[in-house]
């Protein structure tokens, strides 16, 4: 069997079934063999970014190993920032990239580039495979890596004479046993089950005698798939949930324990929270800058329980005192299962209290507010939509006025903030959704990054509804030259094109949206149409994102929306 | 800065040095030496790598550990260890009276003549990383020429205990 033919029955071995890629001359080997699998389906994308943004959009919402293909050279250079988005999120994607014949390799041979050295500090685990032999089992270390334990991105880099050659094909129905490395074997092994259940027990004792305890819920739930857990962990110790960006579809916000987000753009009532406890319960995240602000000063009250996956990540940023590692589902069944009901009234009035002197709420105004246009999608969409967002204030705006029900709804880049994430991510998140609702919620910046990508919708029809927060800035660099750095507005603001005319360039319907009134049936609008749909809301240009930590301030000490104005739920 | 010793048994393959490094060059640390080379597995080399560091070193022990090709990784404070390094120096050698006081001062130490040429000579030392270090100390207060000096980096293996 050829190379070529060895990649599509290994990716068809591992149950892919979409493939987000561009051709190029090492790869055309690879490509000219897809007509032959048919179950293959291939996404041409505009750009190699899109491509790995897809294959990550597509791995969050469907939990499967999203799969990208670039060529040598430029195309797989083009994936990186993709691939270190999906690192920094915990996102597994297998990226195939095509190399130069092995014979140039190290020639500086037209279109070359060291493409698993420059992704080497990016991915879990990379290759470059010269022998068309090794191809099934490098394939299949490749998926087993990328979703096993932490899941992250994996680059396997194959030149042309490899897809090219012949070999037999063999696939192992086993794991492959990788010394050091055999999480899923190793987590039922008995003496890492009596290890994890010691460190559980601790931390009943720890749960038990706590007066006021916080859980921070990450995005290691949402991989986890344990969501009941959480929640029955919430609700039987009257356990207060705070969540991180990533971890805000991994708990009801419309739950009476949910406090909402947490950090930089957190509500006041969680980052007070916080604070104030006397236990800190930390489930699948890794106490970020963005989360913690200056980290001297987090919790300092608090005890620490940290649950992950990983044992790299325990103590990292955050003096713990009961580390548990092992699967989160699998650590909260057993926390469950040892734990009693338990009550807090007092620290729940007390946050109550928090949560009535700083509420989360829209400024009552005549102009296009950002943050209502994104609350009447929640209120037209009844929280039934997966929102996916791009990196910026929208971003943030969203995580604050959008009230995320269901598991797994939001799509977001945290740890990288790659601006130009939302729209290619839109694409696979819809993909592996079809015949859901998907909203992109972007900015005018973070569009513009990768709009080039409409065109993969009507391509594919995918029914994606676009809804642009247009300031005519870089918006949240905007914020910080207002708030540090003296209003003066270096090379923030954008001269943007018309949203409305680029769409319909696409063949895609479109609504400029300049006063209040239009907000919600504009919206309506793109529900009720069957395709993708674009609405270009022109909202008020220097409106800032609040309550906000200063960057390296205490999270206990934020800056409040500075206008006196009547303010309505 | 502490010194500190980390071992790791690594699989023997391209790119596996480059990444281990990378790791304690985006961490920070300064790598003092590395030594590897294949060892009583097969497929698998040991890693000898001695960092200077303020703190962190655990965290950079489980970071190297999640590396794939590491398959384990340990942090030799505080644990019994035995250790050597190699040093070779090539010494200009003016007249007789100091090439006397050389290999006087080579056998005090238990150090190997390792070549001789007319007028230098090449001495080698195998021994714990203090023991190198004084002998290349005594040999630079003879106020001889040093021409060129280099080191193995240290090998250690851990012992009961």
């Amino acid at each position: 069997m050829k190379g070529s033919q060895i990649v599509c029955e290994s990716l068809i071995k591992e149950g892919v079934e979409v493939i987000f890629g561009i051709p190029g001359g090492p790869i055309l080997p690879l490509y000219d063999t897809l007509p032959q699998y048919p179950q293959l389906r291939h996404i041409l994308m505009r750009h190699e970014q899109g491509a790995a943004h897809a294959a990550d959009g597509y791995a969050r919402a469907s939990g499967k190993v999203g799969v990208c293909f670039a060529t040598s050279g430029p195309g797989a250079t083009n994936l990186v920032t993709g691939i270190a988005s999906a690192y920094m999120d915990s996102v597994p994607i297998v990226a195939i990239t095509g190399q130069v014949a092995s014979h140039l390799i190290g020639r500086d041979a037209f279109q070359e580039a060291d493409i698993t050295g420059i992704v080497l500090p990016i991915t879990k685990y990379r290759d470059l495979v010269l022998d068309t032999k090794e191809l099934a089992g490098v394939m299949k270390k490749a998926f087993y890596i990328a979703r096993s334990g932490r899941p992250r991105p994996v680059l396997i880099d194959i030149p042309r004479d490899v897809f090219l050659g012949e070999a037999d094909y063999e696939y192992s129905d086993q794991e492959p046993i990788i010394p050091g490395h055999d999480w899923p074997q190793a987590m039922k092994r008995r003496d890492r089950i009596y290890q994890m259940e010691k460190q559980a027990e601790k931390a009943v004792t720890l749960i038990k005698q706590a007066r006021a305890p916080v859980i921070l819920a990450g995005r290691g739930i949402v991989i986890s798939g344990a969501y009941d857990e959480l929640k029955e962990l919430a609700e039987k110790t009257q356990t207060p949930v705070i969540s991180t960006l990533l971890g805000l579809a991994a708990f009801p916000q419309n739950h009476f324990l949910s406090l909402g987000m947490l950090g930089m753009h957190g509500n006041f009532c969680a980052n007070l929270a916080v604070s104030n406890a006397d236990l800190v319960i930390a489930i699948g995240m890794r106490f970020d800058d963005r989360v913690t602000g200056e980290v001297s000063e987090f919790a300092t009250k608090a005890k620490v329980i940290h649950v992950d996956i990983s044992p790299a990540e325990i103590g990292k940023n955050v003096p713990v005192d009961v580390p548990i590692v092992g699967d989160v589902k699998t650590v909260l069944r057993f926390l469950n299962s040892r734990l009693e009901n338990q009550t807090h009234t007092d620290w729940i009035t007390q946050i109550e209290e928090w949560r009535r002197e700083h509420p989360s709420l829209i400024r009552e105004s005549e102009q296009v507010l950002p943050q209502y246009c994104i609350k009447s999608i929640y209120e037209i969409t009844e929280g039934r939509a997966t929102i996916v967002t791009g990196v910026g204030q929208h971003q943030m705006w969203t995580a604050q006025h959008f009230t995320f029900l269901e598991p797994n709804t939001l799509i977001s880049a945290g740890g990288l903030g790659p601006m130009g994430f939302g729209l290619p991510a839109s694409i696979g998140v819809q993909i592996a959704r079809p015949g859901k609702t998907v909203w992109l919620i972007d900015g005018d910046g973070s569009f513009q990054m990768t709009m080039h990508e409409l065109a993969v919708l009507v391509q594919e029809g995918l029914p994606v509804k676009i809804a642009i927060i247009n300031n005519g800035y870089l918006g949240m660099v905007r914020q910080w030259q207002e708030l540090f750095y003296g209003r003066r507005y270096v090379a923030t603001p954008l001269s943007g094109p018309d949203f409305v005319k680029i769409a319909e360039a696409y063949h895609i319907p479109a609504i400029r949206v300049t006063q209040k009134e239009m907000v919600r049936s504009a919206i309506q609008k793109a529900m009720d149409y069957e395709g993708p749909f674009l609405i270009d809301f022109m909202v008020e240009p220097e409106e800032n994102v609040y309550p906000m930590v200063s960057p390296g301030g205490s999270l206990s000490q934020m800056l409040e929306e500075p206008r006196k104005e009547v303010f309505v739920r | 800065m502490n010194e500190r010793i980390l071992v790791a048994l690594v699989q023997d393959r391209s790119g596996v040095l480059e990444e281990v490094v990378s790791l304690f060059r985006r961490r920070g640390f300064n790598i003092k030496s590395v030594a590897v080379g294949s060892c009583e597995k097969p497929g698998l080399s040991r890693m000898t790598i001695v960092v200077e560091t303020k703190a962190g070193i655990e965290q950079a022990r489980k970071q190297l550990e999640r590396l794939i090709p590491v398959v384990e990784a340990f942090d030799l404070t505080g644990k019994r260890f035995a250790s050597q390094e190699t040093v070779l120096i090539k010494v200009e050698v003016k007249s007789n009276a100091q090439r006397s006081q050389i290999l006087q001062l080579v056998n005090t130490f238990g150090a190997k003549i390792v070549a001789t040429e007319p007028k230098s000579l090449v001495v080698g030392l195998m021994g714990e990383a203090d023991v190198t270090a004084r002998f290349t100390e005594a040999l630079k207060n003879f106020n001889v020429g040093i021409e060129e000096l280099a080191r193995s980096g240290l090998v250690a293996v851990r012992m009961e205990g």
